[in-house]
C-alpha cells in the first residue's frame, strides 16, 4: 500500500536544458504522468541560445532557473540545487523519459540502509525500449581509467533484477540524499563535461556512502545506441577528463 | 604513475581515431590530454577535493 503524500520524503528533481527545448518538453510531459506525490521539479537553462523560459509558462509547477551561461553538467545542476528543498535530489538528464512509478523504488532503496548515498535506476535506450543501457557499473580501473558497463546493449530478460551496490551512478539519472549533499558538498565543476559523476562517486565513497543500482525504477535515455563518430568536443573532454580523474583519484596503481 | 594510460591507452585511442578517419577528433583528444599538463590542468588535480 502506498503511503500518504505527507509521509513520503520530498524529492527535488533537477534537469538541465541546453538548446534542446523540445526534448525537455517531452521529459516534462513524462514527469506529469508520474505518480510520486511529493516532488518539486527544477528546470535549469544552462545558457541556451534561446532559453527555455517558455516551458516555465507551459509547466507552471516547474521552478525555473536561468544561469545565463553554460556552466557545464555539474555547474548547471549545482545551480538548480540552490532552489532545491527536498530530502532527496534526483539529477535527471533532459533527454530521458520515465516510468510513471519510477520514483518510489529509488526513495524506498534509501530507506533500506542509511549508508546509501546515491541510487541510479535501470536505464534503457529510448529507441530500443527493451535494450539496456545501464544496469550498474563495475569499478574504474586505476590503471586504464575505464570501467565496464553492466548490461549495456543486452535485451532485458530479467537478468538484472537484483538491487546491488555499484561503483558509481549513471550521470543520466542519479538520486542522492540530503545527508550526502551536506557532507560532501556540490559536484566538482572542474570537468565541465563527462567524468564528473565518477569523481563525485569517488568522493562519496571515501566519505562512507554506498552507491546502488535499483532495477525496479526505470528510465529511458534518448542517447543513440550506435556510438558512431564522436564530435571533437566530446573527444576533447574524454581525453582531458579521463586523465584528470586518474590524477585526482589514484595514487600509483591504486585508487585513493 | 599513469604510465599505462599515457603509453598504451592514449596511443591506442589516437591510432583508432586516425584509422577511422577521425582526424579532428584525434587532434581534439590529444589537446584534451595535453591540457592536463598546463597550469590550469595542474591546478584542477586537487580542486574542490575535500
Amino acid at each position: 500500500m502506498k503511503k500518504a503524500p505527507q509521509t513520503l520524503p520530498k524529492v527535488s528533481l533537477v534537469t538541465v536544458n541546453f538548446n534542446t527545448t523540445a526534448v525537455t518538453r517531452e521529459l516534462l510531459c513524462s514527469l506529469r504522468a508520474q505518480h510520486y506525490p511529493n516532488l518539486e521539479i527544477i528546470l535549469v537553462d544552462n545558457g541556451s541560445k534561446e532559453p527555455c523560459a517558455v516551458l516555465a509558462e507551459e509547466f507552471p509547477e516547474v521552478i525555473y532557473v536561468d544561469t545565463g551561461q553554460n556552466l557545464g553538467f555539474a555547474g548547471g545542476n549545482n545551480a538548480g540545487m540552490e532552489k532545491a528543498t527536498g530530502d532527496y535530489f534526483l539529477w535527471l538528464n533532459n533527454d530521458t523519459e520515465v516510468a510513471p512509478d519510477f520514483l518510489f523504488p529509488l526513495v524506498e532503496r534509501f530507506a533500506q540502509n542509511p549508508t546509501i548515498g546515491m541510487v541510479s535506476p535501470k536505464i534503457y535506450f529510448y529507441d530500443a525500449p527493451n535494450t539496456l543501457q545501464f544496469a550498474g557499473f563495475g569499478p574504474i580501473s586505476s590503471i586504464s581509467g575505464r570501467g565496464f558497463s553492466i548490461g549495456l546493449g543486452e535485451q532485458d530478460e530479467g537478468q538484472f533484477e537484483e538491487a546491488r551496490a555499484i561503483s558509481r551512478p549513471h550521470g543520466a539519472a542519479m538520486m542522492f540524499s540530503r545527508a550526502l549533499w551536506e557532507k560532501i558538498g556540490p559536484m566538482p565543476e572542474v570537468y565541465f563535461l563527462y567524468y564528473e559523476e565518477m569523481d563525485y562517486a569517488a568522493i562519496a565513497s571515501r566519505a562512507g556512502f554506498s552507491i546502488w543500482y535499483e532495477p525496479k525504477s526505470r528510465v529511458w535515455h534518448k542517447e543513440s545506441m550506435s556510438t558512431g563518430k564522436q564530435s571533437p568536443l566530446k573527444a576533447f573532454y574524454y581525453g582531458r577528463n579521463r586523465l584528470l580523474y586518474l590524477r585526482r583519484h589514484t595514487r600509483g596503481s591504486k585508487n585513493c | 604513475m599513469y604510465a599505462f594510460y599515457l603509453l598504451v591507452a592514449v596511443p591506442k585511442n589516437l591510432l583508432q581515431m586516425r584509422k577511422n578517419g577521425e582526424k579532428e577528433q584525434a587532434a581534439a583528444y590529444w589537446k584534451g590530454v595535453k591540457w592536463n599538463f598546463t597550469s590550469a590542468g595542474k591546478a584542477a588535480a586537487n580542486w574542490q577535493l575535500p
